[in-house]
């Protein structure tokens, strides 16, 4: 039979950087769950995206034991990799504009294509391109499509 | 631990552009309700958190922030005052002092655990007792990498080990050994708070490493020299997944691996020079 489900939090936590504190502590402590174990198995599991913010969604279940799923990072938060990828640094300058390659927001957009409410990966890149401008990123080169628009809007 | 709070009010359509642009603080998590982005911060690391860079991010996304100080409680007490014994073969028997006595055990602990980690349920701690078993631990000089709840360095004392050493980087782990030993009757264990650079000690006939892939594989350098020549370490926290990445690394340092122990998706290692 399955276990029945008490709540759902939903966190997130940068990888490998899961601690016994808030918020995932009084999330986690208050529902009787061991708050060390889900520490230990996360931080297990996301060694390979140390640093890298992570949506998390626990499921505790009313045995006190738990689930969790990790799911791929927001849009602007792989833009933001991907423009520190670009320069070769971890700790980008913020007082610079970094940049991104239609590449990098081709596959940004794949990923997030199930979120984006686009039809076409050519209208997620433009969402996500429209994205990376607002956060101070450019996008390098001519759009690779034949009339090069590279407006935000277009969908 | 003591954290910061920070809570940023943003227009939603903003919140994830201004998530990934805290991102590049030293926040370790977030938490998003319906009209605010909070980020938490340990206070040791909220000093890099710059006021005029946090400004400087408003001409991407309007926002206002406020800061709040949680201080450090242990949230874990929940599960701590509650959880089951555990027996690990008939070896050992693990139990808080509110639990009755094991009937039928050769090594019976007492871990009261405070916001630290180790009781004996987790597979890798499990796996950790399980190989310690074989060992001669008798008048061995032991090093308990990652102590936690001091589980390990306590079960060694019981063994015979002396003297032992046991580091872990937090505090609550640092006070919890402490507690426990005397809990136990251990007086020859050693707490360190630090990292493996604060073990300026050498010469461990055996160093028990239960920590995670990113320590183990920085730290093997270090616990290469630090292990006596017919020494041996005990690790685990690592996923049967990463084996191939730590065999790797442990070939490089020249150590030999002499057994894998599996339990669930996690592996305990037997490794000497």
């Amino acid at each position: 039979m399955a276990k029945e489900v008490d709540t759902f939090i939903k966190l997130q936590v940068k990888g490998g950087a899961a601690n016994p504190a808030p918020p995932i502590g009084p999330a986690l402590g208050a529902k009787g769950v061991n708050i060390m174990e889900f520490c230990k198995r996360f931080n297990a599991r996301t060694e390979d995206a140390r640093g890298k913010i992570l949506p998390v969604v626990i499921t505790v279940f009313k045995d006190k034991s738990f689930e969790f799923v990790i799911k791929t990072s927001p849009a602007a938060v792989q833009l933001m990799e991907a423009a520190k990828l670009k320069k070769g640094s971890s700790v980008p300058n913020r007082d610079k504009v970094g940049s991104v390659t239609w590449d990098q927001i081709r596959a940004i957009a794949e990923d997030k294509m199930a979120d984006l409410n686009a039809f076409k990966v050519e209208s997620g890149m433009k969402m996500i391109a429209g994205t990376a401008r607002s956060m101070g990123l450019t996008v390098q080169g001519d759009a690779p499509w034949a009339d090069g628009t590279t407006s935000d809007d277009v969908n | 631990m003591n954290y910061y709070k920070y809570t940023f009010a943003v227009n939603e359509e903003k919140r994830e552009i201004l998530l990934a642009l805290i991102g590049e603080f030293a926040f370790d998590t977030f938490e998003e309700t319906t009209e605010t982005i909070s980020a938490y911060v340990p206070e040791k690391s909220d000093t890099e958190i710059d006021p005029k860079a946090l400004e400087k991010l408003k001409q991407f996304v309007d926002f206002d922030y406020e800061k709040t100080f949680i201080p450090y409680q242990n949230w874990n007490d929940v599960w701590e005052s509650n959880f089951q014994p555990i027996l690990v073969d008939n070896f050992c028997g693990i139990r808080a002092d509110f639990h009755p006595n094991f009937d039928k055990v050769d090594y019976e602990l007492l871990i009261n655990p405070q916001m630290a980690f180790g009781t004996g349920h987790h597979e890798t701690t499990f796996m950790m007792i399980q190989a310690m078993q074989p060992l001669d631990f008798s008048r061995k000089k032991v090093l308990d990498y990652g102590c936690g709840t001091g589980i390990l360095a306590i079960l060694a004392g019981m063994l015979g080990a002396d003297p032992i050493d046991a580091v872990d980087i937090e505090e609550p782990s640092f006070i919890n050994t402490k507690e426990n030993a005397l809990l136990n009757g251990i007086n020859n264990v050693h707490s360190i708070l630090g990292t493996l650079d604060n073990i300026t000690d050498h010469d461990y006939d055996i160093i028990l490493a239960n920590i995670n892939r990113h320590v183990i594989l920085d730290s093997l350098p270090t616990l290469y020299q630090k292990l006596n020549p017919d020494g041996t370490i005990l690790f685990s926290g690592i996923l049967e997944t990463d084996f191939d990445l730590i065999k790797k690394a442990l070939n490089e340092e020249k150590f030999i691996l002499k057994e894998k122990n599996l339990k669930g998706n996690w592996l305990c290692l037997v490794v000497t020079k």
